[in-house]
């Protein structure tokens, strides 16, 4: 899935264009199902995990745990600020 | 810790199920590692953990990752039935979504750049990474094809070559 794939942890990346439809679908099923904490993410071809939102999960969680497993992808903008 | 992350792609997509639990994901993980995966999430008060995995053909393609918190609340145990349905609605909404999105992607190439739908073909193959050999085997052309191909398409993108065609497109 060339879309999606990586060239480095700090590297500039465009966005998926799913994210929109990550964040309807975890609204869906926190609405639905008693889940306390989602994330979603999809796979690219090292089955590394690219990031494209989250609902609910604590900042402390995304520290120590959320950012070191996912990849994030950043809008060029985003990324020219650092 | 997130080595032993016994949710992680890695060790989940041999199993080819679609909803995998910390409790299946000690027969494939060292109970151990389980064990100490549990304790470190407990540290943050989340009592159960499990991974929706979506298919884009027979390929893993995206993942869902759910995490239990409350007490009095729910568990994959409890909630598996739900979960299973619910999985069901959201891989047919990942398919729809990722199937408009590649759309909208190739339309764009096309429109903008006045590719043929085969020649958009050869620019998905190569930036997937595949030589010329492996884009004609996979579209049934020969080796010659494709380099007549894309010696269009580098025309059209006005890119000297097939990095400069990846950068391009990818960005």
């Amino acid at each position: 899935m060339a879309l999606f794939e990586v060239q480095g942890q700090k590297g500039i990346r465009r966005q998926t264009g799913l994210e929109g439809f990550a964040a309807e679908t975890m609204q869906f099923i926190t609405d639905l199902s008693p889940v306390s904490w989602v994330s979603m993410h999809l796979f690219d071809e090292d089955a590394r995990r690219i990031w494209l939102g989250s609902r609910g999960i604590s900042a402390r969680w995304m520290s120590k745990c959320g950012a070191s497993t996912h990849w994030r992808i950043r809008a060029p903008a985003e990324a020219s600020d650092r | 810790m997130w080595r032993i992350d016994p949710l992680a792609n890695t060790r989940a997509c041999g199993s080819e199920r679609s909803l995998i639990g910390l409790q299946s994901a000690e027969t494939r993980c060292q109970s151990v590692q389980v064990t100490r995966y549990r304790s470190f999430l407990s540290a943050f008060g989340i009592r159960d953990a499990a991974e929706l995995v979506f298919l884009h053909g027979s390929e893993p393609i995206g993942g869902m990752s759910l995490l239990w918190t409350d007490p009095s609340g729910g568990s994959l145990s409890k909630d598996h039935g739900l979960l299973t349905k619910l999985h069901r609605y959201i891989q047919f909404s990942f398919d729809a979504a990722l199937g408009s999105h590649l759309i909208g992607w190739r339309k764009g190439l096309i429109r903008e750049f006045g590719l043929t739908p085969r020649e958009v073909q050869v620019v998905e193959a190569v930036c997937a990474g595949r030589s010329n050999h492996e884009v004609a085997q996979e579209l049934s052309i020969s080796v010659a094809t494709v380099k007549t191909h894309l010696l269009h398409v580098f025309e059209k993108l006005q890119v000297p070559n097939r990095a400069a065609l990846v950068r391009c497109v990818l960005q």
